[in-house]
């Protein structure tokens, strides 16, 4: 019996899935160069040194992922990378062409503990495959209860077929992975995996994969109908469970682990073979391709070389996206590299994906609310949009919008309603992180307030204790007498202010804790440098430190010129 | 050139969407044509181009560049509704002043196309009933009971709406099924329907309008098929009609306000359910708000013809109904996803 139900709204899309998906996904030949984008992560490599397929290039950063080499090589340079997705520098590798691995040392992960498990996810640095590039090891450890874990094999978006090839071509490993992952979250009773009806071979192959794994489970593959975007992990829970993942939260609150299918298959090659995340699939398709194909990519590797390897034409192609002609997002530079969430390079040509019309005036014919998944009404939220009405706005959800744009496909005004709710979006949370902070300042000094007066109530106390006895202290006569005047002065003086400079304190301070986090952390790295580093790197990091410092300067003086706050405790800054 | 997603679209355009209300307007028109004579096509025509430039003028005066809105064909279906609304041989400056003031007072100064507050069509059909109630009561009788020759073929009909020749006594014009019933003394219902031969020769709720209503009822149904409108403000419309019909129907007693059939079949019945209440600029935008529009249309339909100063009283309904979708629309969004009644609070401070 099939658990599946539906979702609201959702549009018939044209697939164009055949080009790509009808050819064995391809090893492309090294590429002459490799970019990884470092981010804020520290390298544990200088230029010149000689790197293993697979050795930890750098330790996890503020994204808390670690980077690896992708392949054996060298490492070529490490440069500032200005348009990467992650600012920040990025390590240039050299492939030497021997793909040489370091050394792995496969475990049976049935022998090994949970915590262990969790801890090699985590080193090989393995996220959401499926775009959403969210840590995979956070969600393996679920704070609450899961009782459903749900795969996601629908791939909705046209043009894309990675997740087909893949289920067709490893459905074994990704089960594997599957009952890692339900292993990890303490068991799940059942396990639901969401096929669209157009990838028959997939769901053929997932079946037979199944079979053979012979689980005790509650395994069930769902084969559900192709409307855009039953891929998207609200809907796809939604299809497979019946319930609603609550707003502005996440699918484990309703006791569901969503993850797709490329996802598993990584999880099992790192849990299994020892085998960081070094590669994904990537769909190159679009007419402008003569021969468009799913490529077993290396990170790191530019597009333009995917590109080449399927005779790419560019004087046909109007546009060349990342990603899917629904949500993909304009790509200016071919050079830029495959990063660790990049599914699909789509160049399109004009017959395919036509420029925009200039949009006309809203009718409100409400065929957008007819396929909203979410259930908004897009065109009461475009209204409000342009009027700037914030209050309307979280009135009509705005924030729970998923920006799948079916309701920029169907408008008949060719209104660009994406780009109207996403800079809505940045407002209404600008708006809501003001209304937190101060928020969170007032409570603060209600905080300091009620400390302010315990302490002064003490201290009377004391007083009132002591003043019997004091008459030796030479202390002026005056003093005690006016301790608890002064102290409520300081109170109201507080109160007076609180509404002005409480808000505008907090960010700073946070500001200048975070300059002079960053300033030690950098002082340390730069220290550590010393034997083997260029001067390369030991540049970026100075040029990082002077930052730093000017941060924390900055935040200083606004601090100062700020008026002052009673402060009980006088542990202020030693500068 | 900054494009963002989605890249693809499904070139579906407003200019589609209108051309689809035109051709789903025409069983209707043919049927009038049909029952009435041709003055109902010079009516449309008149009014449709008086629109049109009506439109191409406030747009210039506005400064918009005037192309793509009069390609969207929006004023175009203006004029078409009011051409349909006229009595066929109504003089030819109705239909004009009907478009202008459709154009001019009721859509531009609320910002034009999709920012009008009232449907432009009922608001210039209601501005000329007000204004020449007679011109506006003057309907030929169905083809049918007239005898041969007697309604106007196409020449006569322009002479009369151009050169308002219509001194002589024309013996032609009819009272309509609703007029008919509005003035009902003491007859049952039964009794009524057998007496007058509109009734008598009909099926539903007099002849020739109830084979028009038919038109526009299958007009609207390609449009629902085409997925123009949805289902929710014409069904809640005719369903109202005939709950409130049916309860003050007290047995078809003469004092009865016309079995369900006549309401359902008669007046401006169907065009309204299909044409007019389904107008998305003015009505609510939700599923919900336009199924709360259709029912208390319905209901104030009724009740004008019931008991108001006019026989038909789709217009007035509407205007009305259009003053209270914004308020609709207040108290009918819908729950969103992940709104459910067990609802989490996230992002709440602790304790």
């Amino acid at each position: 019996m099939s658990p599946a139900r539906t979702f609201p709204g959702g549009i018939l899309l044209p697939a164009h899935k055949h080009a790509s998906s009808a050819t064995p996904i391809r090893t492309p030949a090294l590429p002459p160069e490799l970019f990884l984008s470092l981010g804020d992560a520290t390298p544990l490599v200088a230029v010149g040194d000689p790197v293993l397929k697979g050795q930890l290039l750098a330790a996890a950063g503020s994204d808390g992922l670690p980077v690896h080499a992708p392949t054996s090589g060298h490492v070529a340079r490490i440069e500032f990378a200005p348009r990467a997705e992650v600012p920040g520098h990025r390590a240039v590798l050299i492939p030497d062409g021997a793909e040489r691995w370091c050394e792995r040392t496969p475990v049976n992960p049935a022998t090994r503990t949970l915590p262990e498990l969790l801890a090699a996810v985590r080193a090989a640095g393995i996220v959401g495959l499926g775009g959403g590039g969210f840590p995979t090891d956070i969600k393996l450890a679920p704070t609450h209860p899961i009782d459903t874990l749900v795969i996601n094999g629908m791939e909705c978006e046209p043009y894309i077929t990675a997740d087909d090839r893949l289920m067709r071509e490893e459905a074994g490993a990704i089960v594997a992975g599957m009952r890692l992952a339900a292993r990890l979250l303490g068991d799940p009773a059942r396990i639901l995996v969401g096929i669209e009806d157009d990838k028959p071979e997939a769901a053929a192959a997932m079946t037979a994969a199944l079979a053979v794994a012979d689980d005790p489970r509650e395994i069930v593959i769902v084969v559900l109908p192709s409307r855009y975007p039953a891929g998207g992990e609200r809907q796809l829970i939604q299809l497979l469970t019946g319930r609603q993942v609550p707003s502005g939260g996440l699918p484990r609150d309703v006791g569901v682990v969503c993850f797709n299918v490329g996802t598993l298959y990584a999880l099992h090659r790192a849990l299994a073979l020892d085998e960081p995340l070094l590669s994904r699939i990537v769909t190159i398709a679009g007419g402008a391709c003569r021969e468009p194909a799913n490529y077993r990519a290396l990170l790191g590797t530019p597009v333009a070389h995917l590109l080449a390897a399927s005779s790419y034409q560019p004087a046909r192609c109007e546009q060349l996206l990342l990603g899917g002609p629904m949500m993909g997002i304009p790509l200016d530079d071919v050079q830029a590299p495959v990063t660790k969430t990049t599914h699909c390079i789509l160049a399109a040509t004009a017959a395919e994906l036509p420029p925009a019309r200039q949009p006309q005036p809203c009718i409100r014919c409400g065929l957008c609310a007819d396929v909203c998944p979410a259930s908004l009404l897009p065109q009461q939220l475009l209204r409000h949009a342009v009027a700037r009405d914030h209050r309307q706005l979280e009135r009509h959800h705005l924030l729970d919008c998923i920006d799948c744009g079916a309701c920029a496909y169907v408008c008949p005004s060719a209104i660009p309603l994406v780009d109207h709710y996403r800079a809505a979006k940045a407002e209404v949370r600008a708006l809501r992180a003001e209304r937190g902070a101060a928020d969170q300042a007032r409570r603060r000094f209600e905080a300091h307030q009620a400390r302010v007066a315990r302490q002064s109530g003490e201290r009377s106390a004391r007083h009132a204790g002591l003043i019997g006895t004091s008459a030796d202290h030479d202390a002026p006569a005056s003093a005690p007498v006016d301790a608890a005047p002064v102290a409520t002065d300081l109170l109201e003086q507080a109160l007076a202010r609180a509404g002005a400079a409480t808000p505008r304190r907090a960010p700073l301070e946070r500001a200048l804790s975070a300059a002079e986090n960053r300033i030690a952390q950098l002082e340390t790295q730069l220290a550590a440098l010393d034997a083997t580093a260029t001067e390369a790197q030991r540049n970026g990091l100075r040029a990082r430190l002077e930052q730093a410092r000017l941060d924390g300067d900055l935040a200083r003086q606004r601090l100062l010129a700020l008026p002052a706050e009673p402060s009980p405790t006088p542990d202020g800054n030693p500068q | 050139m900054i494009t963002s997603a989605p890249h693809a679209h499904s070139g579906l355009t407003t200019g589609t969407v209108m051309q689809r209300v035109l051709v789903a307007a025409l069983p209707g028109i043919a049927a009038m044509v049909w029952y009435f004579g041709p003055g109902t096509l010079i009516q449309i025509a008149l009014a449709g181009s008086a629109a049109f430039a009506a439109e191409a003028m406030v747009l210039r005066l506005r400064g918009r560049p005037p192309g793509p809105t009069l390609a969207d064909g929006s004023a175009l279906v203006t004029g078409v509704l009011i051409g349909i609304a006229l009595p066929p041989l109504a003089p030819w400056w109705l239909a004009i002043a009907g478009s202008a003031f459709a154009i001019l007072v009721a859509k531009h100064p609320y910002g034009g196309l999709g920012y009008n507050l009232f449907n432009p069509a009922m608001a210039a059909y209601a501005a000329l009933l007000v204004s020449f109630p007679d011109a506006m009561s003057q309907w030929p009788g169905p083809r049918p009971l007239l005898s041969d020759g007697t309604l106007p073929g196409l020449v006569d009909s322009l002479q009369r709406i151009f050169t308002g020749q219509h001194a002589a006594p024309d013996g032609f014009t009819m009272a309509t099924p609703l007029d008919l019933f509005r003035h009902n003394s003491g007859l049952m219902v039964q009794q009524f329907q057998t007496a007058h031969p509109l009734f008598a020769r009909g099926d539903l709720a007099g002849v020739g309008w109830e084979t028009v209503n038919l038109g526009f009822l299958a007009g609207g149904v390609y449009l629902l098929a085409r997925r123009v409108i949805t289902w929710h403000a014409p069904v809640a419309m005719l369903a109202a009609l005939v709950l409130m019909a049916l309860l003050c129907n007290d047995g078809g007693s003469s004092a009865s306000r016309g079995p369900p059939s006549l309401h359902l079949f008669s007046g401006a019945t169907m065009l309204g359910a299909f044409f007019i209440v389904t107008d998305p600029v003015t009505t609510a935008a939700s599923n919900r708000g336009r199924l709360l529009c259709g029912l208390l249309t319905g209901v104030l339909v009724f009740a004008i013809r019931a008991w108001g100063g006019y026989s038909d009283g789709v217009a007035f309904a509407v205007l009305l109904m259009n003053l209270a979708a914004p308020l609709i629309d207040r108290i009918t969004v819908p729950r969103a996803y992940g709104h459910g009644r067990a609802r989490q609070h996230h992002g709440a401070p602790p304790e």
